[in-house]
């Protein structure tokens, strides 16, 4: 699901890199494609980095409480999740909500897995994160739609395709 | 029909055991099934476990506990339509420790597959007894 927009306009100039430096304002903070001509002339919404959306909030700590599944938490013999995949998960939900996409549902697997689903419509992204892989799939309502590896490049691409 | 005979008929359907507590494998936003619900086991080596609907009861397949389980059920059409299998695989107590004559196996999956387990919990409907 996209993500409502947290980003805030401040009365600051408008976006100069060359003013700003890099190092100071876009390490820092986001800046959208769009500037608003509502607030103040010249102004530019700007939104801090790693600053999550509550809905993202909620799934961060969904998250980090899977450290606590013991051997055989569903009774059917699942196993626990490593903290490397649990910080990879971690990894992923602020990617995404950088990107201004909020995680639909995150849940552990049996494998040591965990499975992000990001939602739009009837356009579902599912994201497994294994300790040794990680991968994608994209469906459309009951449709399945198409499988691969996940990267950096991927995630933006089906994100695109989630939008579109 | 004997141990290892692949079902052919595209009516027959299954029932899968999926742990409830926590909903855990359920979408707490609509309720339904999600992929991991459909996953093998390391110890499954790629292969579903499920019961045949018409050689069991709704409560012998929940373990007789609604508490901690509830039902998916799969139609085999829907299984072939993967290009996997269903199996005959009954549990006897003399060789498995337990007795299950409904038992049957779906496979076998692909490790490095994630369509399979979306696409069946998208088209699985759920029974729960509350």
């Amino acid at each position: 699901m996209r993500a409502s927009s947290n980003s805030y306009q401040f009365k600051v100039p408008p976006f100069n890199p060359s003013f700003w430096k890099e190092s100071t304002l876009a390490r820092n903070f986001v800046i959208p494609d769009e500037t608003s001509i509502n607030v103040y002339e010249s102004s530019t919404s700007i939104k801090k980095l790693g600053e999550l959306t509550s809905e993202n909030e909620a799934i961060v700590r969904q998250i980090k409480a899977m450290k606590f599944l013991e051997n055989n938490w569903d009774e059917e013999g699942a196993q626990v999740i490593p903290p490397t995949v649990i910080e990879r998960a971690l990894e992923w939900v602020k990617q995404a909500n950088q990107l201004d996409y909020n995680i639909y549902l995150a849940s552990p697997g049996p494998n040591q897995e965990i499975l992000l689903m990001l939602q739009e419509g009837n356009r579902e992204i599912e994201l497994l994160l294994y300790p040794d892989r990680e991968k994608y799939v994209k469906f459309e309502g009951t449709d399945f739609i198409e499988q691969g590896n996940l990267g950096d490049q991927e995630f933006h691409r089906v994100l695109k395709w989630l939008v579109s | 029909m004997k141990k290892g005979d692949v079902i052919e008929d595209p009516q027959e359907t299954f029932y899968r055991r999926v742990y409830r507590k926590d909903k855990r494998y359920i979408d707490k936003h609509t309720g339904k099934f999600h992929s991991r619900a459909f996953t093998p086991r390391p110890k499954d080596e790629g292969f579903l476990s499920v019961d045949l609907q018409r050689l069991t009861t709704i409560h012998l397949a929940l373990h007789n506990d609604p508490t901690k389980f509830v039902l998916a059920t799969l139609i085999n059409k829907d299984v072939i339509a993967l290009g996997i299998q269903s199996v005959y695989d009954p549990k006897t107590l003399q060789e498995d420790g337990f007795e299950n004559k409904a038992h049957c196996l779906l496979g076998r999956i692909d490790r490095e597959d994630e369509s399979i387990a979306g696409i069946l919990a998208r088209k699985a409907q759920k029974i729960e007894l509350d």
